[in-house]
């Protein structure tokens, strides 16, 4: 309440309507957003709404393919020797990488719109579920193994029943990484070959100058990230209640 | 064919360095037969090779020479039939009481209805009543290793392996424990191979003792006790057991 | 080891930018001002920019001139401007007009080239309606070429709805290639990206600007009002190289073609095709500055674009321009 009214004054006094709106301002702008007609598809939604959806629907798509190859892949490394050996070279020379300097090539590969942004943000979120999914794996202690063993487990068995949910905390925690870096990635990616979405919403507002509808745009992405964040964390403290005991 | 439920004989475990190639032996030349519903302690110095010897046994690790017998078959891998119990308990964080002791049945693919009737009857032996929904974390140590006993015993083995089991625990609770293992041995007459580095704990517990020596660990002097269950620590019989294998153990046995 | 470098090599530029300041001390006794002028990516109308540079027309009215940019389009550049990261610009002017009616204190003080942008499509489009629910892209929303292409629908009876639009998320240079590759079936642009793709054989100029408005504005120099008040001559000077640099090109348009393409790095081919579509001038009409603001304003009001500039904004039309246009540098 305080940052705001500071934020008002501020805003008031430095009276910069183009670079620096108030809050009043973004408001106003956040209603003005919420009456305009979204984006075409989706025009009944409104325009903030709309290109939520189209946002959240590309984060969710790539993110749900994210998890479930770097889960898979994950485990693999973790479990075979062989894939790990294959594999390790290749991600660790592509891991480096940012997600934002693969944005030409996903244009090249993938044309423009949906399916390059849906294609960083499985960049993005891929290798942090990955590697979380393999330290989960690898750090599997050799005495919980060895219990398994002489209870009768097979090695089938001591893959799921052991090693696969001793790593489900740091797979967890490599989801809640990844979708924070895949949110980040959609917004930048909606920057560039993209017409619809929080992201181009920001960019075209920012072009035209109107920088409260910008901020509210802004604001936006900021709190849907965080309910995204907030959501995941209230399911991995559901799944594994088990370690969050006195 | 011998009458020991199990059967260890010429076991040797060395190790060559990486470095220089230089070899040491862990266990040498070790030989010791169990018979069924004895309880069989190794007590020696540490770095002795007593956790490698059980390691052995379980299946865990690979004898360099000779070979381990349960009822004349030899066994190689680990197997349900040989139940081994780790000092730091080694549960399933994200089991609970049940979930954990049900383990090894679920492995075997024992059908839930007589899990459930596992679950209950060692819950009830091993004094964990009323804890049955709780996870690992909310364990004292104690518990936790009542529930490891309960795990291992769980899948009926025929050998109970235990390796300093009450190593971990403070010493009120580890005398409880101790009690609390006899009462189950008595119940189950299980064979037990117990592993620990106190003296007083071996004898309060066990019907022979084996002192192992210092590398190579190789069998320095067995003794047979002969006190009756439940044995008095103050009894004198007692301490001058306990004090004639302490001495066997640092310098000459008797 | 990196920074170490970047050190370095900060220090040998800015040694090297200092060597003009040496000639300054010695021949006059004033200091040369420094201004900083930002241009767009690219983009040839801004050539003068480029010969003034190249032939030291700057240096001649003793300017030292920081080259801020390239922006990928107008208003990124309008905004740094008016955050006071730049002093003057070379920019569209439907970008200095957009930000003068967003409250930004700038003065639009003279004009660079009239016409030379274009609709570029694939070779199969034969009209504007063929590009009907195609990919379509235009540099930033309020750019001259995003309000001509509305201005050329409207013409058709058409709107942006009636196409799949891709306002500045795809940059000008890349434009050509995505033409070419089939991600989009057109775009329309500031040269030479147009001639790019022409002189390439995969695309064509449908539609030119000079069609859709005969002899229209194009880029012009704009000023910080604050920058100008406070270095009048400067400002003044800059402006009499621009206009020498102008005079240039239209007096040796061999010479500007051979700056052109060592600044743009195209082939010739390509410059000598986007000059056939540039007019080279500073000459400024503020009935063309009137007239740009009055398309916008009903462009945004009939439907054609989403509006970026309302009545409201500007409320007396002549008045704004007035007070925007300022004509007396380039008659200085």
């Amino acid at each position: 309440m305080l940052f705001l009214l500071a934020w008002e004054i501020a805003a008031l006094l430095a009276n910069l309507p183009q670079l620096f709106p108030t809050p009043v301002d973004v408001l106003s702008a956040l209603y003005a957003l919420l009456i305009a007609p979204g984006p075409a598809g989706l025009p009944w939604a409104g325009e903030l709404w709309g290109n939520t959806l189209i946002s959240l629907w590309r984060v969710l798509v790539g993110f749900a393919i994210a998890a479930v190859s770097g889960i898979l892949l994950g485990v693999a490394i973790g479990w075979w020797r062989n894939a790990r050996d294959l594999l390790e070279p290749i991600i660790e020379l592509l891991r480096p990488i940012p997600p934002l300097a693969w944005i030409p090539l996903a244009m090249l590969w993938f044309g423009l719109g949906f399916t390059p942004a849906v294609f960083l943000i499985w960049l993005g979120a891929f290798f942090p579920i990955l590697l979380n999914t393999v330290l989960g794996m690898e750090s599997t202690p050799k005495k919980l193994v060895e219990v398994a063993k002489t209870l009768g487990a097979s090695s089938g068995q001591i893959l799921f029943k052991v090693c696969v949910p001793f790593a489900a905390p740091s797979i967890m925690a490599g989801l809640r990484i990844g979708i924070g870096i895949g949110w980040m990635c959609l917004v930048a990616a909606e920057l560039t070959g993209s017409n619809s979405g929080l992201g181009y919403m920001i960019m075209y507002y920012y072009s035209t100058m109107e920088a409260a509808k910008t901020v509210a745009g802004m604001l936006m992405i900021g709190i849907v990230g965080f309910l995204m964040f907030t959501a995941l964390k209230k399911m991995e403290d559901n799944l594994l209640f088990w370690r969050v005991q006195s | 064919m011998s009458q020991a439920k199990l059967s260890i004989e010429h076991i040797s475990k060395s190790f060559t360095e990486k470095k220089g190639g230089k070899v040491t032996h862990a266990l040498l030349d070790f030989n010791l037969e169990v018979a069924a519903g004895e309880f069989v302690t190794i007590v020696g110095p540490s770095g002795c090779g007593k956790t490698t010897l059980l390691k052995i046994v379980a299946g865990l690790e690979i004898a360099s020479e000779g070979a381990v017998y349960l009822d004349d078959h030899r066994v190689t891998v680990p197997g349900p039939e040989r139940g081994l119990v780790f000092q730091d308990f080694a549960l399933f964080p994200w089991r609970d009481v049940t979930g954990n002791i049900v383990f090894g049945p679920e492995l075997l693919k024992v059908p839930a209805v007589e899990r459930v009737k596992i679950a209950e009857h060692y819950i009830r032996l091993v004094g964990l009543s009323g804890n049955e929904r709780k996870y690992p974390a909310e364990l004292s140590g104690g518990m936790k290793q009542r529930v490891a006993i309960a795990r291992a015993l769980a899948n009926n083995p025929e050998v109970l392996l235990m390796d300093e089991p009450f190593g971990s625990l403070d010493a009120q609770t580890r005398s409880q424990m101790q009690k609390e293992l006899l009462y189950i041995w008595q119940e189950n007459r299980k064979a037990v191979l117990f592993v620990t580095h106190s003296v007083e704990e071996a004898v309060y517990l066990s019907n022979r003792i084996v002192v192992l020596s210092e590398s190579p660990g190789t069998i320095k002097q067995i003794y047979s006790i002969d006190l009756s269950y439940p044995r008095s620590r103050s009894d004198h019989g007692f301490i001058s057991l306990r004090e004639k294998i302490t001495g066997c153990i640092s310098e000459n046995c008797r | 080891m990196l920074p170490f470098i970047r050190k370095q090599a900060f220090l040998v530029f800015a040694f090297i930018m200092t060597v003009p300041l040496w000639g300054g001390l010695s021949c006059t006794p004033a200091t040369p001002a420094t201004v900083r002028i930002g241009y767009l990516l690219g983009d040839l109308h801004q050539l003068p920019f480029f010969v003034a540079q190249d032939k030291g027309f700057f240096k001649d009215e003793g300017i030292n001139v920081q080259v801020a940019g390239p922006f990928d389009a107008g208003p990124a550049e309008m905004d740094a401007l008016a955050a006071n990261q730049l002093d003057m610009g070379y920019v569209g002017i439907a970008p200095s007009v957009l930000a003068a009616a967003r409250k930004i204190d700038l003065s639009i003080i003279s004009g660079v080239n009239l016409e030379g942008s274009a609709l570029a499509t694939e070779i199969g489009i034969n009209s504007v309606a063929d590009l009907k629910s195609k990919k379509v892209a235009t540099p930033a929303p309020g750019s001259i070429q995003y309000v001509m292409l509305g201005m050329l629908l409207s013409q058709n009876s058409l709107s942006f709805s009636d196409l799949d639009l891709f306002p500045g998320t795809i940059k000008p240079p890349d434009m050509p290639q995505s033409l070419q590759t089939g991600r989009i079936s057109g775009y329309f642009v500031w040269e030479p990206f147009v001639a790019k793709s022409v002189v390439g054989g995969y695309g064509k100029a449908l539609v030119e600007s000079k069609e859709i408005w005969p002899g229209h504005p194009c880029c012009v120099v704009v000023t910080r009002n604050d920058f100008a008040l406070k270095n009048d001559n400067t400002v003044a000077a800059v402006i009499r190289a621009h206009r020498k640099a102008v005079q240039f090109i239209t007096d040796n348009p061999a010479d500007a073609k051979t700056i052109a393409q060592k600044w743009t790095r195209l082939d010739a081919a390509i410059i000598d095709n986007a000059f056939t579509r540039v007019k080279y001038t500073y000459a400024l009409s503020k009935d063309d500055v009137k007239r740009f603001a009055r398309e916008i304003i009903s462009l945004g009001e009939s439907g054609t674009i989403k509006p970026i500039i309302t009545a409201g904004d500007v409320p007396d039309l002549d008045a704004f321009v007035d007070k925007v246009v300022d004509l007396q540098y380039i008659q200085r």
